[in-house]
């Protein structure tokens, strides 16, 4: 297990606004699930997950929220352990990234990211009925977006082999171990016919790809055209 | 002294000097001497068998002074230099000057070789290479041969040109012009066919307003080399400026009937025709100096800048931007590109950073919006086309000029659309960028409502 802690300086910003505005939207819906999971209908969690997760199966049966889905499923947690990793994830990758796009870029690409790890897990599991929960998809792309953008930069990370350990590994062997042991998790679930991990693989996979490919159309217009160069940028650092 | 020249090599020099010395050859001693401290100026014996082959007690007294600065307990130098201080207590001999070949690019106090023309001291001695009298210091006329105070001889080694033109230019860039025009008028005097000496004189009379000796030397320029553009410009432009329009007519005219006119000749008879407000026959005199091809890079800035600048007369715009930006793109003078970039701001506002500059990073731009919008109805359909109603492919439609719009305000003040639609300014008013971002926000926003909710 690794658990990035400091991803490095910004160059545009101090204020990683549109990160801390997800990290906040996430943590009211986290609210609004202990209210109801705490009211006095024992089913109401399980029936807003149902309701707002993205499930495959009845999206193509053309039933419930469908695609509304897609979007509020990456705000609804599983649990204290779910919302506080994914948190923390993007929030040691989502200020260096949003950096590079500004605020408002930043949102654009942290929802089509998230929208890129719904589609393909309703490419890939498209008769699952379990709804698919959680920010992770959106955060992959964040992740994906920081290997396109800092593939040299060195991550302090949290790693626990018998003894606790805090590593600089560069985010190229991090983030590419990481999309490594999604891609074998999400092969092993197909090969098994369900998933009995829990965690939905495929929209990481599917996150972390649309983030590689969605935050070349969302970096900041100076950036994006090479009127300055990223590389130059990060050697600045 | 480089790292080939090892002592032995400097030794045998030494030794070629003291033989020639001895068989009383002393031209070519001071030869293999002078190389020595050039190679080694820590040489001893060098500079003392040096001082021999000098003829004034200044150069040789210099040579002495230097043996004892190395060994101060050489007793030759000491003897040599108190004999010096005897023969300098009796009237000085009145030498006659040197032969100019004996001292050519040597200096005339060590005798050291003088490798660069630019330099005014002397690279081995320090000594200033100037006018002033190496014995009292007193300034010296350049023709004078001897010093008028103490009539040391001043050596030939000011009848070189090069050096007496590096001289003169230095005087004039420091602003001594009536020294400069003193020199060029003894260069002259010492080689009167020279056209370029000629005109440099002519150039330093127009920085003293003395019109009519300018003219005279651009007159002898003419006459030594008829086809001299630089003589031909002065001349021409200083008749156009003092209206003399029969004489500049007979310049332009000389010019049109030159039979083997060069680009230069065609670069002149443009701008000699500019100046005239003749503009027809200069902009056709720049079009021939053009399609030579042969121009310079500081020339061919030099046409191109004012083919933009006659353009912008005749208010043709497209042209004269044209014409700047080939002038900026030439390796020629930084002034005239500076001064095409002004103008092609003036008449193109530069982009800002942010701006698009062409339709595929608009594209680049609008398909953030986009994707979302027919992302998020592909989706909501899971991809079955069937479900497509027309609200939601009115949806899907709308996505398109909504997120151009939003592109064109956050990141496009001046695409060709918004300039052609707006004028040059473009999208670049704030509160026309924020009325813009709206309606295409809105626009992007409706769509996005009608594929999630339209079908």
């Amino acid at each position: 297990m690794f658990i990035p802690l400091n991803a490095g300086k910004r160059v545009y910003t101090n204020f990683p606004a549109g990160t801390l505005f997800i990290i906040v939207l996430n943590l009211l819906v986290f609210g609004w699930e202990m209210a109801l999971w705490f009211g006095p209908d024992i089913e109401a969690l399980q029936n807003a997950v149902y309701a707002w997760g993205f499930t495959p199966a009845p999206l193509l049966a053309h039933q419930g929220a469908r695609g509304l889905t897609a979007f509020t499923s990456m705000y609804l947690h599983g649990g204290l352990g779910h919302i506080f990793f994914n948190l923390l994830f993007l929030w040691v990758f989502g200020p260096a990234v949003e950096d590079l796009t500004g605020s408002l870029s930043f949102l654009l690409f942290y929802t089509l990211s998230g929208l890129a790890g719904n589609l393909l897990t309703l490419i890939l599991d498209p008769r699952s009925p379990i709804p698919g929960i959680g920010a992770s998809g959106a955060i992959a792309g964040v992740m994906g977006a920081f290997l396109f953008l800092y593939p040299g930069q060195r991550i302090r990370t949290f790693i626990f082999i018998l003894i606790p350990l805090f590593p600089r590994l560069p985010a190229w062997l991090l983030l590419t171990l990481w999309l490594a042991q999604q891609v074998f998790y999400g092969q092993m679930i197909l090969e098994a016919g369900v998933n009995f991990t829990g965690i939905g693989v495929w929209a990481h996979v599917g996150g972390f790809l649309g983030g590689l490919m969605f935050v070349y159309l969302c970096l900041r217009k100076e950036v994006m055209f090479a009127r300055e160069s990223v590389v130059q940028l990060n050697r600045s650092r | 002294m480089s790292a080939w020249e090892s002592d032995s090599e400097i030794n045998a020099i030494v030794e070629h000097g003291i033989t020639a010395v001895k068989n009383q050859d002393l031209e070519r001693a001071r030869q293999f001497l002078s190389e020595a401290v050039r190679l080694d100026p820590l040489n001893e014996r060098a500079w003392l068998w040096l001082s021999a082959t000098l003829a004034t007690p200044e150069h040789r007294r210099f040579c002495l002074q230097r043996v004892l600065s190395i060994n101060p307990g050489n007793a030759s130098a000491r003897q040599g230099l108190q004999l010096l201080d005897q023969q300098s207590a009796a009237p000085a001999p009145t030498l006659p000057a040197r032969p100019a070949a004996s001292l050519s690019n040597a200096c005339p106090w060590c005798g050291a070789h003088i490798p660069s023309l630019n330099d005014l001291n002397c690279p081995q001695c320090q000594h200033p290479l100037e006018f002033e009298c190496p014995a009292c210091e007193a300034g010296v006329e350049p023709r004078e041969t001897f010093c008028p105070q103490c009539r040391h001889p001043m050596g030939d080694f000011r009848q070189r040109r090069e050096y007496l033109t590096t001289l003169a230019e230095a005087y004039r860039a420091s602003g001594k012009v009536p020294a400069a025009i003193a020199l060029y008028d003894y260069i002259i005097e010492l080689n009167p066919r020279d056209p370029a000496s000629h005109l440099q004189l002519a150039a330093l009379h127009a920085a003293l307003d003395r019109m009519e000796d300018n003219l005279a030397a651009i007159e002898r320029v003419l006459e030594l080399d008829p086809d001299n553009v630089d003589a031909l410009r002065r001349l021409g432009e200083w008749h156009i400026r003092s209206a003399h329009a029969e004489q500049a007519q007979a310049i332009v005219q000389r010019l049109q009937q030159h039979p083997n006119p060069t680009p230069e000749h065609l670069v002149l008879l443009g701008d000699l025709e500019q100046e005239r407000g003749d503009y027809r026959a200069s902009f056709r005199a720049y079009r021939r100096a053009l399609g030579t091809r042969q121009l310079t890079a500081n020339r061919l800035a030099h046409v191109h800048y004012q083919l933009g600048e006659m353009y912008l007369l005749v208010e043709d715009l497209r042209a004269a931007l044209k014409s700047f930006e080939a002038c900026v793109v030439t390796r020629g003078d930084d002034e005239v590109r500076q001064a095409a970039q002004e103008r092609i701001n003036e008449l193109r506002p530069p982009l800002p950073d942010y701006a698009l500059r062409s339709h595929g990073e608009l594209l680049r731009v609008m398909a953030g919006p986009l994707v979302l919008v027919w992302l998020t109805g592909l989706l909501h359909i899971g991809f079955q086309f069937g479900y497509i109603t027309p609200v939601g492919g009115l949806g899907f439609g709308l996505a398109l000029p909504g997120s151009y719009l939003l592109a064109s305000a956050q990141a496009a003040p001046l695409a060709a659309e918004w300039r052609g639609l707006l004028g040059p300014q473009g999208l670049r008013p704030p509160a026309l960028r924020a009325v813009v971002t709206l309606v295409g926000g809105g626009l992007t926003g409706l769509a996005f409502a009608l594929t999630l909710f339209g079908m």
